[in-house]
């Protein structure tokens, strides 16, 4: 790898990885269902636009605010019980309800479609007497492939503004983003003990990272939030390649 | 001033279990001679001191120094509590993936229906028993909280015993001992390599306290998690001595004592 490096010039090195990380896009894509080829020819027209991902961040819409919802109903003191846990929740009424929470986050007539939504991803289940209880402070996505994909979509943008801003911007230590990895060869089969280990660990540590956003983030009106900051955050996820 | 603030609840679990005065003097003479013993035979290399010096060391006359030294001071481990049933339903609401949350923890689970539920959880884990009795048992014993729309909460690690009794004062000493030998070491020795810190103290609305806790429990409860994945590989791979090793995360709480004025007098 090192001579690899040697032997190019810094442009045709930044081509050549340029054309690895399109290539390792197009390669995740399989899976889905994805053509390659249609794909590089609707970029090459509409480059600028699909920089900003906006069709993927419309899909992940709800389930963005989804997990502001959850968020709040963790943290909101009206919501918790005497041990500092989330309520069970009536469908219907006046705040403290999930419907008073579905109008803060989505608006208007959308508590059936949330309550599906919040049902399927594990944030909720229904209890007896027309209620609701949280299950996941966190909206899980497993099964759920084009959500998941334009979950991703979004992260790959984060890693890279990461990326961007440590190797080409921030000229302050307070103004990089914190970017570790840690990885190393492994037996396969070792890897379930692995994720065991670090799934709580990240939870954790997204759990602290969710307080402090929540604390900060612009939540009066959802929709016009692109306007008025950018979107920061924290992922960590464990993988096997 | 100061001993006193660190041996008073000490003295209120005394008070609660029935133990009078005279025989808390008992206690704490006999325990702290063994004590004196241990120590100044440890300052010699191993070599137990004489019952003159322990005398004149403890200020016990050396006649009770050996009558003292005669017998141990603390209670048997031989009347450990047994195994406990319900137990096994705890471990599995903490280790079985369908019982927990994303982030590992044990969920509330409804009382009865499919899994996931309490009794589902207990014809898995201690099957042929009654699901209400042995969440009866789980309620009394303190570990499972009873909540709305029959729903219910793994509240402890553990069941134990409610209130005062041999087994939980028993745990209440061994940790108190473990915590006081540590702050004992670093205070003797600020160099101790023993680990102790502690954040400033806050002051948080009282009625935030609830969701703090929760935060601490969730938040402690993973860091050690973690440690104990670590020390148990650690622990299997070495050889040679060993020492005891272990960690503790503890709240510290009570009332805050306003501060004196300066020219207010004591009473």
């Amino acid at each position: 790898m090192a001579n690899a490096h040697a032997s190019l010039s810094d442009v045709a090195a930044r081509q050549r990885l340029g054309s690895e990380l399109i290539g390792v896009c197009l390669a995740a894509l399989q899976p889905y269902g994805v053509d390659g080829a249609a794909v590089l020819k609707s970029v090459a027209a509409t480059r600028a636009a699909a920089a900003q991902a906006p069709f993927a961040r419309g899909l992940f819409r709800d389930t963005f605010w989804l997990g502001e919802l959850a968020t709040e109903w963790t943290e909101n003191r009206s919501y918790l019980d005497q041990q500092g846990k989330p309520k069970v929740l009536p469908i219907q009424g006046e705040e403290p309800s999930f419907e008073a929470l579905v109008q803060k986050y989505f608006g208007p007539g959308r508590v059936p479609q949330i309550l599906e939504l919040a049902s399927r991803t594990l944030v909720i289940e229904r209890v007896e007497g027309g209620r609701v209880a949280q299950v996941n402070a966190c909206v899980m996505l497993n099964g759920q492939p084009l959500l998941l994909l334009a979950r991703a979509i979004l992260c790959v943008r984060g890693l890279l503004a990461a990326t961007q801003s440590n190797a080409l911007g921030a000229e302050k230590p307070s103004g990089m983003s914190p970017d570790r990895l840690a990885c190393s060869y492994v037996p396969k089969d070792a890897f379930g003990e692995f994720a065991a280990l670090m799934r709580e660990q990240i939870h954790g540590l997204v759990d602290q990272g969710n307080r402090w956003l929540s604390e900060h983030t612009v939540r009066d009106r959802p929709a016009e939030a692109d306007r008025k900051g950018g979107v920061m955050g924290v992922h960590a996820y464990v993988f096997s390649d | 001033m100061a001993a006193m603030a660190a041996i008073e609840p000490v003295l209120e679990v005394l008070l609660k279990i029935g133990i009078t005065s005279p025989e808390a003097e008992s206690l704490m003479r006999g325990l702290f001679v063994h004590r004196a013993r241990d120590s100044l035979a440890s300052q010699a290399g191993g070599v137990a001191p004489t019952d003159v010096r322990l005398a004149l060391v403890t200020g016990v006359h050396r006649n009770f120094v050996r009558r003292i030294l005669s017998e141990p001071p603390v209670i048997s481990s031989e009347r450990e509590g047994r195994a406990y049933l319900p137990g096994r339903v705890l471990r599995g609401w903490q280790t079985d993936p369908l019982y927990r949350d994303e982030g590992g923890k044990p969920r509330d689970i409804p009382e009865e229906g499919p899994a996931p539920s309490f009794a589902a959880l207990t014809a898995e884990y201690l099957s042929g028993r009654s699901a209400s009795t042995v969440l009866q048992e789980l309620i009394r014993s303190g570990a499972v909280q009873s909540l709305e729309a029959h729903r219910v909460r793994l509240r402890s690690r553990a069941a134990r015993r409610p209130g005062l009794n041999l087994e939980s004062v028993t745990v209440y000493g061994l940790q108190a001992r473990a915590l006081l030998a540590t702050l004992t070491a670093r205070l003797c020795d600020p160099q101790a390599a023993a680990f102790l810190e502690v954040t400033p103290v806050f002051g948080i609305a009282a009625d935030r306290m609830p969701l703090i806790r929760d935060v601490v429990a969730r938040r402690a409860g993973t860091f050690l998690t973690g440690l104990e994945h670590e020390l148990s590989r650690e622990s299997k791979g070495s050889r040679g001595r060993k020492v005891r090793f272990s960690l503790s995360v503890v709240e510290l709480a009570g009332p805050v004592r306003a501060r004196r004025r300066k020219g207010e007098g004591s009473s």
